[in-house]
């Protein structure tokens, strides 16, 4: 009886990982056109144009989500501001108040300028890792063994959706007024908050950079086959 | 008759694991199934008439844009934060 339930519910959490990950990968190019037995220019072309379109549509959709995310943390952050200052008047003069208000007004602000920051160089490298794939796929055709091109891509898509999805945990972050112990205490007391922003989006930019230099070692594994800026989608006629 | 109504729920409760699993299963399928409906269909050059722009993709053009990509200095970002910070 418990190896059943065992078993049953390892099947359900396979099942639901496997529906994760079935919705957060990428298009590839390699895998459409190896389902197709003949292949001609115009149709390599189109179906590459096809990918493109499905990347393109993929990012919007993401952006979308945390556009839609953020417009509900507005209202949330507005809420934490007022009831910041109420806190502030309490305490500390009224210069001092204006500029902690401002301070933690910035340091929302620039966490959604980073991280947008951040998604157009994702956007990019996968438009880039695109361009590569099409590259190996035409080398594939070629009658080129791309076995191990394939893995390092395969790894640079991983390391961009790893690096996608701690971009979306940042820029859905609602930073909290910080904690003012005492007005001496004051410029500590929101330097904190200043640097816990500081190091979360250096933990960011830290895969964030991963996945670049996952994309150029992909770029590195294509060059290191021969002549292969050369190669053309073998001459065929468009299947019937 | 305990054991009875003992081995009754435990297989309700196997019947009710069992219905949950296929229920994903056929949801997985289902959307696996969407997937490849919109992310592999042939497409023909007769069936679309958009123009093609194909991007180039040779290794240089390729290294050339991935030098392109630059990442914000974040200390410059954080200045006025830590100038405001410093009036404090």
């Amino acid at each position: 009886m418990r190896k059943v339930v065992t078993f049953l519910t390892s099947f359900v959490f396979l099942s639901v990982g496997a529906l994760v990950f079935s919705q957060n990968t990428a298009p590839r190019l390699l895998e459409r056109i190896r389902e197709m037995p003949r292949i001609s220019t115009q149709e390599f072309q189109q179906n590459r144009a096809e990918i493109q379109r499905l990347i393109q549509q993929r990012q919007i959709e993401f952006r979308n989500q945390i556009r839609e995310k953020r417009q509900e943390m507005k209202a949330q952050i507005e809420a934490l501001r007022e009831q910041f200052r109420d806190r502030l008047k309490a305490r500390i003069d009224e210069r001092k108040q204006t500029i902690v208000e401002r301070i933690y007004e910035r340091i929302n602000a620039l966490n959604e300028i980073i991280t947008n920051h951040y998604l157009d160089i994702l956007d990019r490298l996968e438009k880039i890792l695109e361009r590569i794939e099409s590259r190996t796929t035409k080398a594939e055709l070629n009658g080129i063994d791309v076995t191990q091109v394939e893995a390092v891509i395969e790894k640079a898509h991983q390391a961009i959706n790893t690096a996608r999805e701690a971009v979306k945990t940042q820029a859905e972050k609602i930073y909290q007024p910080p904690e003012i112990t005492s007005e001496e205490n004051l410029r500590l007391d929101v330097g904190k908050l200043r640097q816990q922003l500081h190091d979360d989006l250096k933990a960011v930019e830290k895969l964030v950079k991963e996945a670049r230099n996952a994309v150029r070692e992909a770029a590195v594994a294509l060059a290191q086959i021969p002549k292969v800026d050369a190669l053309e989608v073998p001459n065929t006629q468009p299947t019937q | 008759m305990e054991q009875k109504s003992e081995i009754k729920t435990s297989y309700i409760f196997l019947i009710i694991l069992g219905l949950i699993a296929l229920a994903i299963l056929v949801g997985v399928l289902y959307s696996w199934e969407k997937k490849r409906e919109v992310s592999i269909p042939s497409v023909t050059p007769e069936e679309s008439g958009e123009k093609i722009a194909p991007v180039e993709d040779t290794v240089l053009s390729v290294n050339e844009d991935l030098e392109k990509i630059e990442f914000p200095n974040l200390d410059q970002a954080f200045q006025e934060i830590d100038q405001e910070l410093n009036s404090l």
